[in-house]
């Protein structure tokens, strides 16, 4: 599985749960379908059992009410009677037969009628044959029946007709309460009446049903096979006390029975129920076909689907493969749909793109660093050599007893020192004043004492930190700018105070000043003597404080120029540097 | 997590082809009856009887109550009911309604079903011997209907004859009880004739008058029409009232022979007997009486309440 590609994983996975959901719901319609078959047909069994067994009651309780309405008969009584008194010849027992025909209203049933008179011991009956004949009282008992059971029919092989044929019947006594003479009468129906009448139309079917009819006791009273009369059934599960049942009996078959309440017997129909099923199992076959077919339909749909949904995603992971082997330039074609494949590969190449962008600025900003580090190892090596020889000179200067260029030359040295940042990116404005005057003290010299310095620093200023080298550029302004050697009130006054939380540092020249244009004109120049410009002085103040600091110039022509710088008040060193500021980031 | 998708995935093919190959296993059963009630009634032979079998046996239904309705094979047959009544008594039945053929013998019944616990009760008409919870037609206020409805026929008075059913049947003497006590004191009863409810015997009856009625009370339609046939014989004229089913009423009336119908609702009387003896035999056997009333059909149509 594992091994599977996503095309046949998904291949795989569409025909497993659709065949798994084809299967489940053919299961269930198919089990569903095969219940409601079967519930139909016992329903349709039901009814017609209840019609035909409700026909059957009709028709006995008409046998037992006849027979009632007979054995209340005063003629018959009288006839009995008379028969008993008489010589009891043919006539006489003609009579006793006549009456008893004309007693009996069975309706559309052939039923017979007889008459047992235990004083002669002759049996009568409405039958044309037979009609009297001599009979041992041994031969009726079999009319005898329970107390309670008087309305459950006789059934029993009846002799008295000449030929053995099965019968339903109802018995009684007949009593002459005036002569006390009795006979016992019992009115019958043919067991094949029954049958064609009730059962036959049953069993004329196709779906190979079996209806009997099955006394309360389990005994066959009535079917298509007369071989079956008279004899018990094995299977009598369904005289359970149910009066209607249905259960699937052994080698699938079903028995369905439904008990008479008036009589206590059983209408069964037994049926096998391959035969039902036979048109269920077709058309589970014709659904299995119909899966099959279903089957490799969704195959070939599934192979041609997945192949288009898998194509964008193949022509990804080829282009992925390209790219992993070093081919940056490899792109997703796009198809110019507007579906998620189309997104992902737009989206694929955007990453890229921007992957590329990405590695260019490294490998510069690298070259650049290496550059840097070559640079840098050069500037240290420089910076040292000259701060090492240039105190080395200063020395020799002292040795040579020539105070002032040792003087100059510590000057010269401090601020070489300062200006490869030994002392770090800020210092105190002390420091920076120190500085400031070891400049001004090289260019005293170099000015030949032209000028006069003034320092006003606050003491709240001192301890506040400032860039090294700030004022460096401005100072050196003022020099070149501000100071004319054939003048010798040349003045250079430096200020820093503390005013609203701000450090305030002010340099002065009382020069010729200048206006704006000649300074944008004389830039060029300032630049090349200062080395550091006044764009230099921005951009720090810019790096480091932001918009929190700034200077200002202002220049009258004639009367001098003062630079205001105006920064926060810093006691950390750390607070402003550009370390900082990245960590904040 | 993939373990157990793959066996549900088993199980519900395994499930599936269990489902759809298994064999159907049935196996039903239907809803035991909860009562036994065996119904003796006069007879069968008429609407009224047959209306009222199909009351007994829809409201049997409705309950889920069997059934054993039996009859004799006629309204004097009571040797025949007798034997049907003691059958079903041996079949120890759980209530047993009889319309008595003969009012006057039920008391043995009564200690027959006392002994089985079987609830006994009359339908249709009740026992003279004994006094039984009963069901039917308020008979007394037939009469008396009948007897109202004369006084609008005729309302000058006259002779009026009654041809009632057998003495022996409480339903006609409660008739004429309430017939003679209602009837207007402008009419006379100048016959009380007991039929045996056959045409013969009503037009034997109108036969043997001496004086023309102005109007006769009738037990049913079969009774009046002997009469009827007898009083065209005689060329006399009078008001018939008959006590019969509103089918048979509307269907004479039709004719214009009859001038009004006590309407008897068979339907009714055999379904409100099935409600009580089942009602009965859920309260351990205390039943009260059901009297329904009858409405009268007239040539202008029904006068009173029909069920």
């Amino acid at each position: 599985m594992n091994k599977m590609g996503f095309r046949q994983k998904m291949i795989a996975a569409m025909l497993l749960l659709t065949a798994l959901g084809i299967l489940f719901i053919s299961g269930m319609s198919y089990m569903q379908f095969r219940n409601q078959s079967v519930r139909n047909y016992v329903d349709s069994i039901d009814s017609q059992a209840s019609i035909q067994l409700n026909k059957f009651d009709a028709t006995m309780k008409e046998t037992y009410l006849n027979m009632i309405k007979v054995s209340c008969s005063e003629d018959l009584k009288k006839t009995i009677s008379d028969y008993i008194d008489s010589e009891r010849d043919f006539q006489d027992g003609q009579k006793v037969s006549d009456q008893m025909k004309e007693l009996l209203t069975m309706g559309k049933y052939n039923s017979t009628l007889y008459l047992y008179i235990p004083k002669t011991s002759e049996m009568f009956s409405t039958q044309d044959y037979y009609s009297r004949q001599k009979l041992d009282r041994s031969n009726i008992l079999i009319w005898r029946k329970k107390q309670d059971e008087a309305f459950k029919p006789l059934f029993f092989m009846n002799y008295f007709t000449g030929s053995a044929e099965y019968v339903f019947g109802y018995a009684c006594t007949v009593t002459d309460e005036k002569t006390g003479y009795e006979g016992y009468l019992c009115l019958t129906l043919n067991e094949r009446q029954i049958y064609y009448d009730l059962l036959a139309a049953l069993n004329n079917n196709t779906n190979g049903e079996e209806y009997f009819l099955v006394t309360d006791k389990g005994l066959v009273c009535s079917s298509e096979k007369t071989e079956l009369l008279g004899c018990l059934r094995k299977d009598r599960s369904f005289m359970n006390g149910s009066r209607m049942s249905v259960s699937s009996v052994e080698n699938r078959q079903m028995l369905y029975s439904m008990q008479s309440h008036y009589t206590g017997y059983y209408l069964l129909c037994q049926s096998d129920m391959r035969i039902l099923s036979q048109t269920l199992d077709n058309s589970l076959r014709l659904a299995a076909g119909v899966l099959f077919f279903s089957l490799i339909v969704l195959i070939f749909a599934a192979v041609t689907i997945t192949g288009q949904m898998y194509s964008p995603i193949q022509t990804l992971v080829e282009t992925m493969h390209r790219i992993q082997e070093g081919d940056f330039e490899a792109r997703v074609s796009e198809t110019g749909m507007n579906d998620e494949f189309a997104t992902m590969a737009h989206g694929f190449n955007d990453l890229m793109d921007h992957i590329d962008q990405l590695m260019d600025h490294i490998i510069q900003e690298r070259t650049e660093k290496r550059e840097a580090e070559i640079n840098a190892l050069q500037y240290q090596i420089r910076p040292h050599f000259m701060y090492n020889t240039l105190n080395s000179i200063r020395f020799a200067a002292q040795l040579q007893r020539n105070q002032k260029l040792a003087d100059l030359l510590g000057d010269f040295t401090e601020l070489l020192e300062a200006s490869i940042q030994r002392k770090g990116a800020f210092v105190t404005m002390q420091e920076e004043i120190e500085l400031v005057k070891h400049f001004l003290a090289l260019q005293a010299f170099r000015y030949f004492e032209c000028f006069e310095t003034e320092f006003e620093v606050a003491p709240e200023a001192e301890n506040c930190y400032v860039p090294c080298l700030l004022m460096q550029p401005m100072v050196e302004n003022a020099v070149f700018h501000g100071i004319d050697t054939t003048r010798n009130d040349n003045l250079i006054r430096i200020k820093a105070w503390v005013e609203d939380s701000l450090l305030r540092i002010s340099i002065e020249d009382n020069g010729d000043g200048f206006r704006q244009e000649e300074a944008e004109k004389d830039s060029f120049d300032k630049r090349r003597l200062t080395g550091i410009g006044l764009n230099n002085v921005k951009n720090r103040l810019q790096l480091y404080y932001g918009d929190l600091a700034f200077f200002t110039i202002d220049s009258v022509t004639g009367k001098g120029t003062t630079v205001q710088f105006t920064l926060p008040v810093s006691h950390a060193p750390e607070e402003f540097s550009i370390k900082r500021e990245v960590e904040r980031i | 997590m993939k373990k157990g998708w793959k066996v549900l995935m088993i199980v519900l093919a395994v499930g599936s082809l269990l489902s759809g190959c298994a064999y159907t296993t049935v196996s039903m059963r239907r809803e035991e009856p909860r009562y036994s009630i065996g119904v003796v009634t006069k007879a069968d032979n008429s609407p009224y009887w047959l209306n009222l079998e199909s009351g007994v046996r829809e409201a049997a239904e409705e309950l889920n109550v069997d059934i054993t309705f039996l009859y004799p094979s006629g309204e004097e047959e009571a040797e025949e009911q007798k034997k049907i009544i003691n059958d079903l008594l041996d079949s120890e039945p759980d209530a047993l309604l009889i319309a008595p053929c003969n009012c006057r013998d039920t008391r043995w019944v009564a200690e027959r079903a006392a002994e089985k616990d079987i609830l006994l009760m009359n339908i249709d008409d009740h026992s003279a011997d004994i006094k039984l919870p009963y069901a039917g037609s308020d008979h007394v206020q037939i009469g008396k209907d009948a007897a109202g409805y004369f006084k609008e026929l005729l309302p000058e008075g006259g002779n009026i004859c009654m041809l009632l059913g057998p003495a022996y049947q409480m339903s006609c003497q409660d008739r004429m009880r309430g017939f003679v006590d209602y009837l207007d004191k402008s009419f006379t009863i100048a016959g009380i004739k007991f039929t045996n409810m056959t045409q013969k015997s009503g037009y034997q009856a109108v036969m043997s008058m001496e004086a023309k009625p102005a109007g006769i009370f009738c037990q049913n339609i079969v009774v009046a029409q002997g009469a009827i046939i007898a009083l065209q014989e005689k060329g006399w004229d009078a008001k018939i009232i008959i006590v019969d089913t509103l089918e048979d009423g509307e269907l004479v009336m039709k004719r214009g022979n009859i001038d009004g119908v006590m309407v008897q609702d068979g339907y009714f009387i055999g379904y409100q007997a099935i409600m009580s003896a089942v009602e009965g035999l859920q309260n351990g056997g205390e039943i009260e009486d059901v009297r329904i009333a009858s409405g009268i059909l007239t040539p202008d149509g029904i006068k009173g309440e029909i069920q």
